[in-house]
Formats: structure tokens, C-alpha cells, sequence
């Protein structure tokens, strides 16, 4: 049909199905800013448009709705390079981070000042009521829309959106414009699906039905002949390539135990056939041609299953090593089936696939044993945790396509150099024919970390040699992404009638799903990024992991933390109560502290031998002082109980990392241009943290210009030097410290060069604000320099260079408060107050990190309160959407929400700087159940705390 | 998909298209629900009420007419509307939602968790057909086949009414909703309608709840919930276990009983 309607004040007119989404249709007519997130179900808000002047969701509608209405997306806010005040008030106050809704908020929060000019809070919440935010945790919109408001009566009106650090340095520890903040909350084409060509193929996958089966027979002789079916992968015609999807630094730690295609299905969604065509629905109707036989095999589901005696074995596979094979290798491989495959293990990480278990290690200091006959108190306890989603605003994307001989792949990515090392031995080829670009990431939180797709798009290109594109529905995302970990976590305690610690015990029984990703590390982090935490003589840990045939696991923010610091930090509380002790005290008796050498470190290695660290920053002290003081820790009269109702607070520490150092390296280079400004190239993978803001501060600090005289790319692995990704919180602390580095290097260079041109020792020369060489007959600016050195008879483009590498930890902590009110008649637990107090030594970007940790918090407190997979018996997902699974929306926020940063200078750290996102995910499950217990005396042992599970406790039902 | 979209003039016309293109056609108010890809509703042909007139809300002298094409932010932001109501229709979290989907849309898909139905049904409503004029809600739900909804009809009584919605989270699933009418006389229950969501398709009545309310001998809090939970019905399922289910009905009731008589008061 014809329809015509108005798009953005342009009279349009066109043919199209009735029954065509406006969502892609827009997309089509080139808006890319009108996203999908919810497969068209109209809950993220990502395909928020403007119909007749009011806020709807474009995948909710079909074209027949749209004709003889006036449509306005978020390009109508502005004009030409400029943002308007919404706009610019997003990214002032921090909440443009991945910004895959960054638009669609846009054009709510101008709707609501349209409506409301001065709107109270819940009136903000109301708006924002139907946008999924995951990554700064919605708290700091209602900044963004009180910063909006007074600029659309005053637009040059600015305000402080966050503390400000370091007063002597001009832009690190201060609030500054992200650098891709305008072109994200504009909606300009960012994204790896726009990237994708016209005429471009799509990637569709055929899906296990089962959770555990061999592929008898495949045929997929229909499809192939159907017109428009491009390729149709199978076992059959891909390489036996084994190879683990984890993005880790080679050789991986990670078992390589999966091909491309498998003849075995080893989880309902694992895949069994990939169809490319010329359009989607070519090949969704190719894919219900293939016909596949199975042979169903019984399914094991939990840690308990797995490790009985008479399981079915995940990976009846060939086990080899590349190092390190024990001598009764070929004995443990006499009964193996060769429809497994392989499992190949690049050295011992102590797994026994023929019993389930993909890895173990244990490892101690002191002696526990001896710890725990010194104690006046032994305290025992089991903590489960279940499967819980990344869930990014932007599904997993990837499009790959041939430029000459070479593959070029636009990533959705954390790790653009792992996922190039990884499609280069699946396909075979050597890693100069391949080129990843990282596109600006809509989330990825760890699951991005992984290399999900991105290998067999690229196989259809290089096997094709036609451009793919491959987009994860929403239910893709949960039935073949990454998890957090289930676990299953024992924590025995030691102590001293006063509190002192004399043994601590971890034991981790951990459920890595079908395939080993990160099966030794994230286990092993719960104990390595929790126990440290104390000050005792006698650790012990315990980890095994097991296979089974529940959904993949693999990296998620926290990295297996956040499992280890509920059991943990709950058993000191849990303690504290035994010994008739306050919580805090039996913390302040016990804590790390500044200066303190932390051997436990030496057994908590990742994969290898661990370093024992000194504690050169320790922000604890602040943290716990003032959190206190804010929450009125322990001073009930301020709590308002009504008679069902009953309020509760509790108090945790948490830390984390900053990067893997001995294992991760970043590079950088920085070019002064011939005009005295500069180009930073930068191997650092922004997610949208902040981290390509982060390194032009580095360069603008050291450089002594403004931020606005230096530019960026990063993370692409033809034009950026080699950077092991983002991931273990490293993008401050390396990729940070490399373009410091960087800086460094440039800035002696200009100053040599300065020295040539002024005729004065290097030595006596400065470098100023803003942008000259000073000496003592004279300046030189950055443009006089650059022109010198670009002359014919000049030294050469200044370039400066530097790859980071570090054995020196920098640890972040934090201290973690909250107060809950629970429902004794629903069992609800309602999160009144939650205070975040994070030490990340100097906030480089203070309101992003801010929001970063918001954000890490809210998924923590979804974690505990609300998210879980949940499947049938035979290990169908039963709630593969975001509303059924629980993700927190604006409604679900605190009452009372506040995020601290607690400076501290960490000698190692650029400019003092240390990791913040990821340790702010450790803190909820603990101090919310710590919380409930002070509230009606119940511990809750398992997330998520659903209102049944304490109603049962309470013995309500 | 829907392949046609035809837009009558007239409800008659609408009618006899709905006749004509049988079980392939259907009515399109909003498309919320008749769009979303995860209702899987086949629909081949959208009969779009667009040019009925029904997006009107009229304060009559008898009743309150509010049109079937009503949004869900309509019923919120008109005042003549019922406070129940509105809280009701505010329960869909999404503002973008609420935009669009109407209250015939509602009512027609009879769904378990519907947002309107208990409280339409405390309320009294009546459900003006094309086919078969006018109905009571609960008579329209029993049958699908009762044809085009026009109108809903909310009677003006002296009865004050509540509803509730129990949810983990904001804009969840609902566990549960009840919804309470209670016609009262100095605090004393005159008669009662008990109307549960998260049971079956529609909103079930509970009529040994509603008799105990009336006649006076259940009154406590812990009386109504123990009421309710014994006539309640629900199903095991992800949102929790029948039992869970039967003592938050009980708990919702009982807390709307309670705001229906602060009202009175």
C-alpha cells in the first residue's frame, strides 16, 4: 500500500506492506538512531519515536498505523553539528555511556519538558518508564533532566554533575564531555548494524532442540536449493577446528573443547546449522527446511548431577594438552566416543572431562587446619547462586565482509585482538588477512568479552566471499550467550571469641555449562577477589567446575565475584551474629588495609604462579567511615516500621583488580599533527566506560593542551597497536597507563625538538598550557614545532610510542551500604537506601564513573532481588525476553541511592587511577541479605531472594 | 503478518467485514498486542477501528462511556475517570506502551494478567457491542465470540473500589491483581464484588468471598486472606507455586478491602 506521512517535518510518501514494522522501516529510510533491542516487543524503549507528538515504540507498530501522522525521531532535536539542550544535558551528566538508548532518551526526556517544564520525580520516572538502561543504572537521568531544564530556559547554564578530584590537574579527576557523547545521543550511524551495506547477507542459526543429543543425519539438501540460500554450514563442511570462545590472552587458560559445528548438541540452542541468504526470510524459511535425526541423550543440569558416579558425560571427548600431558593420557582416552571430538587443553588446569569436571585447583597459605583448632568459633555455611544474564542493551552483532584478499569484520567487541587470533585459526589463515574494527559497543558487560559469533559470520564471508551480517535475537542472547556462573560456594570461618580471625575455607563447586569458557578463572575469582579482602594466617581454597547442559557461561562484570563475595561477606556476618558481635566491628577487626603485604595472592594466579602484593592504596578507611555516617549505621530510630513492615541495614566491603598484571599489555601511539594538535591511536576497547575520553585526558594532561586539540581511534587491528582487550578492569589501569605513557614519550620528543629550535638544553625548557615550549630566551608553540619537524629538512613526525606492561597491583575497594524494608505479608524486599563508596584511587571521569557504578550496583541488586534463567525440565528456556527474566527499570531503583568515589593516589595507577566498574557488582547480594537479616532475622543463602523463598522462611507459607 | 488493513467508516461496516474475512481478520485498536511478534496472533486482515469515533471518554449522567479505542494514558489523564481505573491502567509500567494500547484491546484479548479486567469487573462495568449491544463485562468475557467491542461503561454507584497488582518488579509480570467493589453503609458491607487476575483467561469473581464480606462474618484482615486463599485457583507456574500465589491474593484483597473502607471513611 501507499501511505505518506510526515517524517521529521519532511512530507514522505511511500509503498510499502501494511504489515511492515515501522521500526526496520524507519531504519530502512535511513534513521538508524530507531533501534531494536526486545525482538519488536515493545519493552526497552530503544524504537522510541514520536507519533502525533506522542512517545510510542516504532516495533510496535506496523506501516498502515503510521499513514496521513507526523513521525519525529531523535535527528529532529538538532541541527547541523550541534546537540540540543536534552542532548547536551545527557552527556554532561554522564548517562551517554554505551548509548545504544542514549537517542531514545533523548527524545523522551524533550517529550517530558515538553509536558512538564518542571517535573518532579515522578513525573521523570514516568517518563522514563519504559527505557531499558543498563550500563549507568538510570540514577543520574533525573541530573540529566534538572540540567535540560535550566538549559532550555538558559542554554549556556552549566552546573558540577559530580565531585571533582585532584584540583592541581586540569581535566583528569574533573567532568568533562565524553568524546563520543554528541555523535552517540544524536543517533549517528555507530554501531556495527550500521555499518552494514545494502545487498548484504544475512546469517540465520538453526538451534539444538535438545539439551543433549548426537546429530544423527543432517539434511539440508531443501535449503541449499532454495533461491536466495547463499551457504548452508553444517559439521560437515566446516573445519574440525577446536578452540575456546573465551577472549583471554593466549595460550588460554580456557579448555579449547568446541568446533564451529559439532556432531553433538550440548545445550538446547547450541548450534546445528547456519543458513546465509539474501534476505532474513530467505533464510528463516531455509532454516524450517533442514531436517536433522537425533540420538537423545540424558542431560545433566546441576553440580549434583554431574559429579554422580553414573552421569552422562558431557564431553565423552579425546582429551589432549598442548603442554603438560600427564602420562595416563592415552588410558583416560580408551573409552572415549568420537562424536565428542576433542577437548584440548592448551596446559593442565586439572580437568577431568570423562567425570564432568572441565577444571579444578586448590591452593592455600598457612595452615587451616591448625587455624581452625584455635578457634573459639567454627562457622559452616553453603551459598548457591544461579544463572544470571548480561543482558546489553544492544544484542550481539557482528558483520563481516571481503576487501580484496583480506576479511574485514565490524565487532561488537571487548577484545578485537583475541577475536582476530581466534577467527585466524578457525579459518585457517594468518592474522595479516584479517581486520577487525571495534564499533562502538551497546553494552557488553563480559559477554562481549567472548567470541560468540563472530567466527562463523566470518567463515561465511571468507567461504562465500559475500558480506554477512549476523545479529543475536533477544532470545539468543539468553539461550547462547554468556552467564554469570552458577555456584554452589561452602565458607568455613575460624575465629577468636574477639572477633580475630584464625582459618578462613572456600570451598567453589562451579557449573560451567557445555563448553569450558573461563571454566578455571571465574571460579577461581570468587575466592581471589573475596578472600583477600581479610587479614588471617590460614586460607584454604577448593574449586571445582563442572560440566553440564544448562545455557553457556562465560565472563560477566564481577568475573565469578560477585558469587564468592555473597558467600563470603554473608558468612562474616552470619559469624558476627555467632560471636554476639557487631558486623562492622568484626570487618574493622579484620580488613586489608593500606600497606599490608597480601600473601594470600601467591596461590590466587590465573593459570599460572601468583605474585604476592603489597597494598599500596587502600581507600577502606574513608569508605567506612563515611558510609557509616550517611546510612546512621546502627541507629534504628531513624527507621519508620509499620507492622508488616520491617527494615533492616547491612554493610559489606568489596574489591576488585585493576587488569591481569604479568599477563596483560597495552599499547599506544600519539602523532602531533601538523598544526600542533594530536591523534591518540589507542589499542584500548571503549565499551562506552569512558575509556577513549580517559586516554585523550592522559594526552591532554601530559601535553598541556586542550582536551579539544587531540583526537582518538581505538581498537582496531589495522590502525591501533595490539591491546589484550577490556576486560578484568584494565582499561584504566593499562590501556590508560599506555597512552600515558605514550604522552610521555611525545612530550620528550617535543621538547628535544623545542630545544633545536629555541638553541637551549632540552633541560631548561618546559612544556605549558596551552601548548608552547617554553625557555629562557623564548616560547615555541606545539604549531611552530610541528611545522619544524615536518619540513624537508626536518627531524620526522613526532610520534610518541609505548607498550604498558606491569607486575604492580592496583586494587580497588569499596565499602557497600544499604537499608531494606521487607513486606512480611509479601515477602517483597524493597531497596530504601543503597550507598556505593568506591575507591578508585583519582576518578579519572568522575560522572561517567559514577555511573558506572550505579549501573554495576543495579545489575548486582537485579541479581539478588529479580533476575534469573529459568528453564523446563529438559532445559528449555521458559523466560527468554527481558521482562519475564527481571531486568531493573527506573521504577526498580533505590529510594535513596548514592555513589561515593573515596580518593585515594595509587603510585602505579595514571595519575593515581584505579579500576571502578566492575567491583561495584560485588556488593549487593551480601549486604541485601545481610540487610533482610537485620530486618526479620532470616538468612537468605541463595539469589535471587524471591518474596516466595521469604515468605517460606518466615514460615508464611 | 497482517497482509490488509482495511479501515470501515461504520461499526455495521466493521461487522460485516469481520463476517466476511472470518478467522483471518481481526479488529486493530492499537496493534500493541496484535503486533507484538511474542503473542504470536495471526492476523491476516486488520479491521482498524481508526474512524469509529471510539476514542472518546463521556461523562454521562448515568455512567462514565469511555470509547474502545481509549488509551491507557487517556484513562490516566482524564479526570472523570475512576481512581481504580486509573491505577489500574498505570500499572502498565511503560509510558510508551500505555500510548498506545486501548482499553478494548484489553478487555477483547481476555488475558490472565490483564491489567484492566478485575477492576473493570469490581467496577461493574457494561461492554457495548455492534453485534449484540450492550453486556455485562463478565457475560462479554465468557464468550469470545460476543463480536466488536464500542464501548466500556462504567456505572455511576454509590460503591467505592480498589485494586491491586502484585509484581516482583517494576513493570514484571503480574503474580497477581485483585480487585474489590464494596458497596458500604457506615463501615458495614452492603454487598461486595471480588474480582481476581492471575487465574485463568479474564478476571474470576470469588462469590463465597464476596457472601462472607456481605454478610458481615469476615472481617479481619487474616479472615479475608484466609478466605481468599481458600477459593482462589491458581496454577504452579515461573511467576511461583500455587500456594505462594493463593497467600498473595489473599494478602491483596484483603489490603483492597482495607482502602475500600478507608475510602468510605
Amino acid at each position: 500500500m501507499k501511505i505518506s506521512f510526515e517524517l521529521n517535518g519532511t512530507p514522505r510518501s511511500i509503498d510499502t506492506a501494511p504489515g511492515q514494522n515501522v521500526q526496520q522501516l524507519l531504519q530502512s529510510m535511513g534513521i538508524p538512531s530507531v533501534r531494536n533491542s526486545d525482538d519488536h516487543t515493545g519493552f526497552s524503549g530503544s524504537d522510541t519515536i514520536l507519533l502525533d507528538n506522542r512517545i510510542v515504540s516504532a516495533g510496535l507498530l506496523i506501516a498502515a498505523q503510521i499513514d496521513g501522522r507526523a513521525i519525529h525521531t531523535v535527528e529532529s532535536l538538532s541541527r547541523g553539528n550541534g546537540m540540543s539542550a536534552v542532548q547536551s544535558a545527557l552527556v554532561d551528566a554522564g548517562v551517554v555511556q554505551s548509548a545504544y538508548n542514549a537517542p531514545a532518551a533523548a527524545l523522551i526526556i524533550t517529550d517530558l519538558l515538553k509536558r512538564i517544564p518542571d517535573p518532579r520525580r515522578e513525573d521523570i520516572v514516568d517518563a522514563l518508564s519504559g527505557l531499558y538502561i543498563r550500563d549507568s543504572g538510570y540514577q543520574q537521568y533525573f541530573n540529566a533532566v534538572e540540567l535540560a531544564r535550566k538549559r532550555l530556559k538558559d542554554p549556556e547554564y552549566t552546573t558540577k554533575v559530580s565531585d571533582e578530584f585532584r584540583p592541581e590537574l586540569r581535566d583528569v579527576g574533573k567532568a568533562r564531555r565524553k568524546v563520543d557523547g554528541s555523535k552517540l545521543v544524536r543517533g549517528q550511524k555507530a554501531y556495527v548494524e550500521d555499518m552494514v551495506e545494502p545487498g548484504s547477507c544475512v546469517l540465520k542459526m538453526l538451534r539444538s532442540p535438545h539439551a543433549h543429543a548426537y546429530i544423527q543425519t543432517i539434511d539440508v539438501s531443501a535449503a541449499e536449493q532454495m533461491p536466495g540460500v547463499v551457504l548452508v554450514l553444517t559439521h560437515e563442511n566446516t573445519p574440525e577446528v577446536y578452540y575456546t570462545q573465551a577472549g583471554q590472552g593466549a595460550p588460554e587458560p580456557s579448555p579449547h573443547d568446541r568446533r564451529l559445528f559439532g556432531r553433538k548438541v550440548r545445550h538446547v540452542g547450541d548450534r546445528v546449522a547456519a543458513v546465509v541468504a539474501e534476505t532474513e526470510a530467505i533464510a528463516v524459511a531455509a532454516l524450517e527446511t533442514i531436517k536433522v535425526e537425533y540420538e537423545v541423550l540424558s542431560p545433566v543440569f546441576n553440580v549434583d548431577d554431574a559429579k554422580a558416579s553414573d552421569a552422562p558425560l558431557v564431553h565423552n571427548s579425546r582429551i589432549e594438552y598442548l603442554s603438560g600431558a600427564p602420562d595416563d593420557l592415552e588410558q583416560q582416552n580408551q573409552a572415549c566416543e568420537s562424536r565428542d571430538g576433542k577437548v584440548i587443553y592448551p596446559f593442565p588446569i586439572h580437568g577431568d572431562p570423562h567425570r564432568n569436571i572441565a577444571a579444578s585447583v586448590s591452593g592455600g597459605i598457612g595452615d587451616v587446619q591448625s587455624g581452625f583448632e584455635q578457634a573459639d568459633v567454627v562457622l559452616e555455611r553453603t551459598y548457591n547462586t544461579t544463572q544470571v544474564h548480561c543482558t546489553p542493551c544492544e544484542n550481539h552483532t557482528v558483520y563481516s565482509k571481503m576487501d580484496g584478499d583480506r576479511l574485514i569484520i565490524h565487532a561488537s567487541t571487548q577484545v578485537p585482538w583475541h577475536l582476530r587470533r581466534i577467527v585466524a585459526k578457525v579459518l585457517g589463515i594468518s592474522q595479516n588477512k584479517i581486520r577487525v574494527i571495534k564499533e562502538r559497543v551497546g553494552g557488553g558487560y563480559g559477554s562481549k568479552q567472548d567470541i560468540l559469533l563472530e567466527e562463523v559470520c566470518a567463515f561465511a564471508t571468507w567461504k562465500s566471499g559475500r558480506p554477512v551480517f549476523f545479529q543475536y535475537t533477544r532470545e539468543e542472547e539468553f539461550i547462547a550467550s554468556s552467564t554469570r556462573h552458577p555456584m554452589r560456594i561452602g565458607v568455613k570461618l575460624g575465629a577468636k571469641q574477639d572477633g580475630t580471625l584464625t582459618a578462613v575455607y572456600m570451598n567453589v563447586e562451579a557449573n560451567t555449562g557445555p563448553y569450558g569458557a573461563h571454566c578455571l578463572t571465574v571460579p577461581m575469582n570468587a575466592c581471589s577477589k573475596s578472600m583477600p579482602l581479610f587479614l588471617c594466617d590460614n586460607f584454604y581454597f577448593d574449586v571445582t567446575t563442572y560440566y553440564s547442559n544448562i545455557f553457556p557461561t562465560g565472563a560477566y562484570q564481577g568475573y565469578g565475584a560477585p558469587q564468592g563475595s555473597f558467600a563470603l561477606q554473608t558468612a562474616m556476618a552470619e559469624l558476627a551474629q555467632t560471636l554476639k558481635m557487631d558486623h562492622f566491628e568484626l570487618i574493622e577487626k579484620n580488613r586489608v588495609r593500606q600497606g599490608v603485604m597480601l600473601e594470600i595472592l601467591r596461590c590466587l594466579g590465573e593459570g599460572r604462579e601468583g605474585v604476592p602484593a603489597r597494598v599500596e592504596s587502600c581507600g577502606l578507611d574513608d569508605a567506612l567511615t563515611l558510609g557509616k555516617e550517611m546510612i546512621g549505621y546502627g541507629t534504628r530510630q531513624e527507621r519508620d516500621d509499620a507492622d508488616h513492615i520491617k527494615s533492616g541495614q547491612g554493610v559489606v566491603i568489596v574489591q576488585q583488580g585493576s587488569g591481569l598484571p604479568g599477563l596483560d599489555q597495552a599499547n599506544a601511539n600519539i602523532a602531533m599533527l601538523s598544526d600542533g594538535t594530536f591523534m591518540v591511536y589507542s589499542g584500548g576497547a571503549d565499551l562506552g566506560t569512558g575509556l577513549d575520553t580517559l586516554c585523550v585526558k592522559m594526552a591532554a594532561e601530559t601535553l598541556c593542551c586542550d582536551m579539544d586539540c587531540i583526537a582518538i581511534i581505538s581498537g582496531d587491528t589495522d590502525t591501533t597497536p595490539f591491546d589484550t582487550g577490556a576486560y578484568a578492569s584494565s582499561g584504566t589501569y593499562f590501556s590508560g597507563n599506555a597512552a600515558l605513557k605514550a604522552a610521555k614519550d611525545l612530550k620528550r620528543q617535543i621538547v628535544e625538538a623545542a630545544a633545536d629550535l629555541l638553541d637551549e638544553p632540552a633541560e631548561r625548557l618546559s612544556v605549558e598550557y596551552p601548548g608552547q615550549v617554553r625557555g629562557e630566551s623564548g616560547q615555541v608553540s606545539f604549531q611552530e614545532i610541528a611545522h619544524a619537524a615536518e619540513r624537508g629538512d626536518g627531524r620526522g613526525q613526532l610520534t610518541g610510542r609505548a607498550a604498558y606492561t606491569t607486575e604492580d597491583s592496583a586494587i580497588p575497594y569499596g565499602a557497600h551500604f544499604c537499608q531494606v524494608a521487607v513486606d512480611t505479608h509479601t515477602g517483597r524486599i524493597e531497596v530504601k537506601k543503597y550507598y556505593a563508596l568506591q575507591d578508585c584511587g583519582t576518578p579519572i571521569n568522575p560522572e561517567l564513573a559514577e555511573g558506572q557504578v550505579y549501573g554495576g550496583v543495579l545489575k548486582s541488586i537485579g541479581h539478588s532481588l529479580w533476575e534469573e534463567i529459568r528453564t523446563d525440565a529438559q532445559g528449555h528456556c521458559l523466560n527468554p525476553d527481558l521482562r519475564d527474566y527481571g531486568v531493573p527499570m527506573i521504577g526498580d531503583l533505590p529510594e535513596d541511592f548514592r555513589v561515593k568515589l573515596v580518593q585515594t593516589d595509587d603510585p602505579f595507577g595514571p595519575f593515581g587511577g584505579k579500576s571502578v566498574s566492575e567491583i561495584s557488582t560485588n556488593g549487593a547480594a551480601a549486604v541485601i541479605a545481610i540487610a533482610v537479616h537485620d530486618a526479620v532475622g532470616i538468612w537468605l543463602r541463595e539469589w535471587p531472594f524471591t518474596p516466595e523463598k521469604v515468605l517460606r522462611r518466615l514460615g508464611k507459607i | 503478518m497482517i497482509q490488509t488493513i482495511i479501515k470501515p467508516d461504520t461499526a455495521s461496516e466493521a461487522a460485516t467485514l469481520m463476517q466476511k474475512h472470518g478467522s483471518e481478520a481481526c479488529y486493530f485498536g492499537g496493534g500493541t498486542l496484535i503486533n507484538n511478534p511474542s503473542m504470536a496472533i495471526d492476523c491476516q486482515t486488520a479491521i482498524d477501528l481508526s474512524r469509529l469515533g471510539l476514542d472518546r471518554i463521556d461523562a454521562r449522567d448515568d455512567n462514565l462511556r469511555i470509547g474502545a479505542r481509549v488509551t491507557f494514558q487517556a484513562l490516566i489523564d482524564t479526570a472523570d475517570v475512576p481512581a481504580a481505573l486509573k491505577q489500574a491502567a498505570a500499572s502498565m509500567a511503560s509510558r510508551q506502551t500505555r500510548n498506545m494500547a486501548t482499553i478494548g484491546g484489553n478487555v477483547a484479548a481476555r488475558r490472565s494478567d490483564s491489567y484492566l479486567l478485575p477492576c473493570l469487573t469490581a467496577l461493574g462495568a457494561r461492554v457495548e457491542t455492534a453485534e449484540k449491544g450492550e453486556l455485562g463485562i463478565e457475560t462479554y468475557l465468557a464468550d469470545r465470540e460476543q463480536g466488536l467491542i464500542m464501548h466500556i461503561d462504567l456505572p455511576k454507584t454509590a460503591a467505592v473500589c480498589a485494586t491491586r497488582r502484585f509484581e516482583r518488579q517494576a513493570g514484571g509480570p503480574a503474580v497477581m491483581s485483585a480487585a474489590v467493589g464494596l458497596t458500604l453503609n457506615n463501615g458495614q458491607v452492603q454487598s461486595a464484588v471480588v474480582a481476581m487476575g492471575g487465574v485463568s483467561p479474564g478476571a474470576v469473581r470469588l462469590p463465597q468471598t464476596e457472601k462472607q464480606l456481605s454478610d458481615g462474618t469476615t472481617k479481619t484482615a487474616e479472615a479475608i486472606a484466609q478466605a481468599v486463599a481458600r477459593e482462589v485457583a491458581p496454577i504452579d507456574d515461573l511467576l511461583g507455586s500455587v500456594e505462594f500465589k493463593k497467600h498473595i491474593a489473599g494478602v491483596l484483597v484483603a489490603d483492597c478491602v482495607r482502602a475500600c473502607m478507608q475510602e468510605e471513611a
